[in-house]
């Protein structure tokens, strides 16, 4: 009885499914996925570009995977977190060779992800030391701002160390010359940080401005940087 | 955290189950599958389609390579169960649907007694339905159909049970 359903079943189901014969089933198109040769800096930076401001490192989490992707050479958000007394304000100055659009770096199509990277199309220019001077003046006369700091690339690579040199893999791959030289601005107290930010990101020279507290703070991290 | 360093000239791959692989493997499959349960062919090759194309883009995410079947072929029965809650939902406003599987083309081919058996399935409850199919159609094993429905083996086993119990009802074939 039941093994009569059983074939019955059985026969009518392959009977059903012989209907379809591979010959005639549309081919199934992949979704696509864009490539680029570039070296792998330059992609997990434009990468970073996309999402600028992660947790004080920049920190790449491909949707698929909890893995975070730290690159080397992107440092303006490995400029460490932040604490209570410390500078709020950095002011981070282009690099040469930057992939930053505001240091003058065109880049190619891509969305900036692993899968679909940004291609730096052509570098940016480092600041150049009259752009320094220009700044540091215009930083001084703002009213808001109660101290300013000069951190060089030295000092910045002593502060990555601190912060994250006890990867040793973070520690061999980062160097001095990534890391770029920065403003750190204490602003008086309940003062407001965005005119500082809007007046600085326009210098010349200046590749992005970060409000460490806010990225310390907020869950939205891109309401805590200005470029 | 797992912390991964990407350096200069590293590939950015990372090992991937090859979806596409899979998919070009079990496509007829899995054609048949939706075809099964839905009643038309164009309806289930566009739900295959659409699985093929939403795993393809998460490939990443498929950690075990294992199971990478049961997990396609769990996307397709998640396909074809939107695509009749979609037309239960039309049907309430419209005639009555006859799915052509039983007609048309297949008429030829499936013959009065299948259509019977074919009719009977499709007014079983949507479980049974699938897992009856995934039995007596892919032969897989309570495991792999447990893990394709997600749901436990032993409710697997009974299902299939139950199934097969009221199919046989329906057909006039009492115990």
């Amino acid at each position: 009885m039941n093994d009569s359903v059983e074939t019955r079943l059985r026969d009518a189901l392959v009977a059903a499914g012989d209907t379809v014969d591979r010959t005639s089933l549309r081919p199934l198109v992949p979704t696509q996925r864009r490539r680029f040769r570039v070296p792998a800096r330059f992609v997990v930076i434009g990468a970073a570009l996309a999402i600028a401001g992660a947790i004080g490192a920049v920190t790449l989490t491909p949707a698929d995977e909890e893995t975070v992707v730290l690159a080397a050479g992107v440092s303006p958000f490995m400029a460490g977190d932040w604490t209570a007394g410390k500078p709020t304000i950095a002011v981070f100055l282009c690099k040469a060779g930057s992939p930053s659009p505001s240091c003058g770096a065109v880049l190619g199509s891509g969305e900036g992800t692993v899968d679909s990277p940004q291609e730096v199309i052509a570098e940016g220019k480092a600041v150049t030391p009259s752009q320094i001077l220009d700044l540091k003046r215009a930083l001084e006369a703002r009213p808001e701002i109660m101290s300013i700091t000069f951190e060089d690339a030295q000092t910045a690579y002593k502060n990555f160390l601190q912060a994250y040199g006890s990867n040793p893999e973070v520690a061999r791959a980062v160097t001095v010359n990534d890391l770029p030289e920065s403003f750190r601005l204490t602003l008086k107290p309940d003062a407001d940080w965005s005119p500082v930010a809007e007046a600085a990101k326009d210098m010349p020279g200046v590749d992005i401005v970060i409000n460490q507290k806010c990225t310390s703070e907020q869950r939205d991290k891109s309401m805590c940087y200005a470029r | 955290m797992r912390v991964e360093l990407l350096s200069d000239g590293e590939p950015l791959t990372r090992e991937r189950v090859d979806v596409a692989a899979i998919f070009a493997a079990h496509h007829q499959g899995l054609v048949r599958l939706a075809l099964i349960m839905l009643g038309d062919r164009a309806t289930a090759e566009d739900v295959v389609q659409e699985t093929f194309a939403r795993v393809h883009a998460g490939r990443a995410r498929i950690r075990d390579p294992d199971r990478a079947l049961a997990y396609i072929r769990s996307g397709v029965l998640n396909g074809c169960r939107s695509t009749l809650r979609r037309r239960a939902l039309m049907l309430r406003r419209a005639v009555p649907y006859e799915p052509p599987v039983g007609s048309a083309e297949s008429t030829a081919l499936v013959s009065e007694d299948r259509r019977m058996v074919l009719a009977a399935l499709r007014r079983l409850p949507r479980r049974q339905r699938e897992a009856l199919t995934l039995r007596y159609y892919f032969d897989l094993s309570d495991q792999e159909i447990a893990e394709t429905m997600r749901i436990g083996g032993s409710t697997a086993r009974s299902t299939i049970a139950r199934g097969l119990k009221a199919l046989g009802h329906a057909l006039g074939e009492d115990a």
